[in-house]
């Protein structure tokens, strides 16, 4: 009943549902080296311009496992939102 | 109630033939303190070495009346090793029967691996899970996890309805709400 009303809380999006898989991605994948990370303008691409990439090549899965690349997205979509210029990785 | 002597235990074994008796019982004599020690550090009775050394001293017994006679030093070492070889058979047969502990101990260990196993099952790996998903399934929620793409966005791209989107990734989400407890 509890989970119930918890995620009827949640909107059309499932937005709280995303928002709590990300930090549970940045939590528990730390990846300092980051190994088999995507480039920077990849994750620039499936941020701004997803439809231009080949989202069936399983190395954008990567991004399911990885804190890393998952707070760049999260960065990078911040300056989508702003339409701001800076870079990802400042 | 006093501890059998070495000749005790040899006369009531009954050691043929008669002339390694003195033998036997002098090497009995000297181990017979070590005996009890290691009966105790290894089974926790000391008073199971006399049944072991009364089997251990058949056993020399046995083994030399097929020899030319020996000395007590040998003597020792050849009933020593029989004593030890049945001290390490009745620690292999009580590991097999008794659990050394208490009903306590095993509710913690048994909820120590529960535990560990709960933890391994509580890890979400969708990457993992994703590796083998439709292509569809894969695009819709790389598109709402990477780009934050609405579904109705998603369901733009993959020329479905947002229903028949969020429906295709139905069972993902059920199982990202359920590891994450949302």
């Amino acid at each position: 009943m509890k989970r119930f009303h918890i995620a009827a809380r949640d909107d059309a999006n499932d937005t709280r549902l995303f928002d709590t898989l990300q930090d549970y991605i940045i939590e528990h994948y730390p990846n300092p080296n980051r190994v088999g990370c995507l480039d920077q303008e990849l994750l620039r691409c499936l941020v701004e311009t997803p439809e231009q990439l080949n989202l069936s090549d399983s190395k954008f899965l990567h991004v399911f496992k990885c804190a890393e690349c998952t707070h760049q997205l999260r960065v990078l979509r911040r300056i989508r939102e702003s339409g701001g210029q800076r870079g990802a990785g400042s | 109630m006093t501890s059998p002597s070495a000749s005790d235990l040899c006369w009531v074994i009954g050691v043929t033939p008669k002339e390694i008796v003195p033998t036997v019982c002098a090497a009995v004599g000297m181990e017979i303190e070590k005996a009890r020690e290691t009966a105790k550090i290894h089974l926790g009775d000391e008073q199971l070495a006399w049944e072991m050394m009364e089997l251990a001293i058949q056993r020399t017994a046995d083994h030399l009346a097929c020899l030319a006679a020996v000395n007590v030093e040998e003597t020792r070492v050849i009933l020593m090793r029989f004593y030890r070889n049945e001290v390490r058979r009745r620690r292999r047969a009580s590991r097999k029967l008794i659990y050394h502990g208490s009903a306590m101990d095993i509710e913690r260990l048994s909820s120590s691996c529960h535990h560990s196993y709960a933890c391994v099952e509580a890890e979400l790996d969708l990457e993992a899970l994703l590796n083998g998903a439709p292509d569809e399934l894969r695009h819709a929620m790389l598109l709402r996890y990477g780009s934050r793409s609405q579904w109705s966005e998603v369901a733009e791209v993959l020329s479905k309805s947002k229903e028949a989107t969020r429906k295709l990734c139905e069972r993902e989400l059920k199982r990202i709400r359920k590891k994450l407890e949302i």
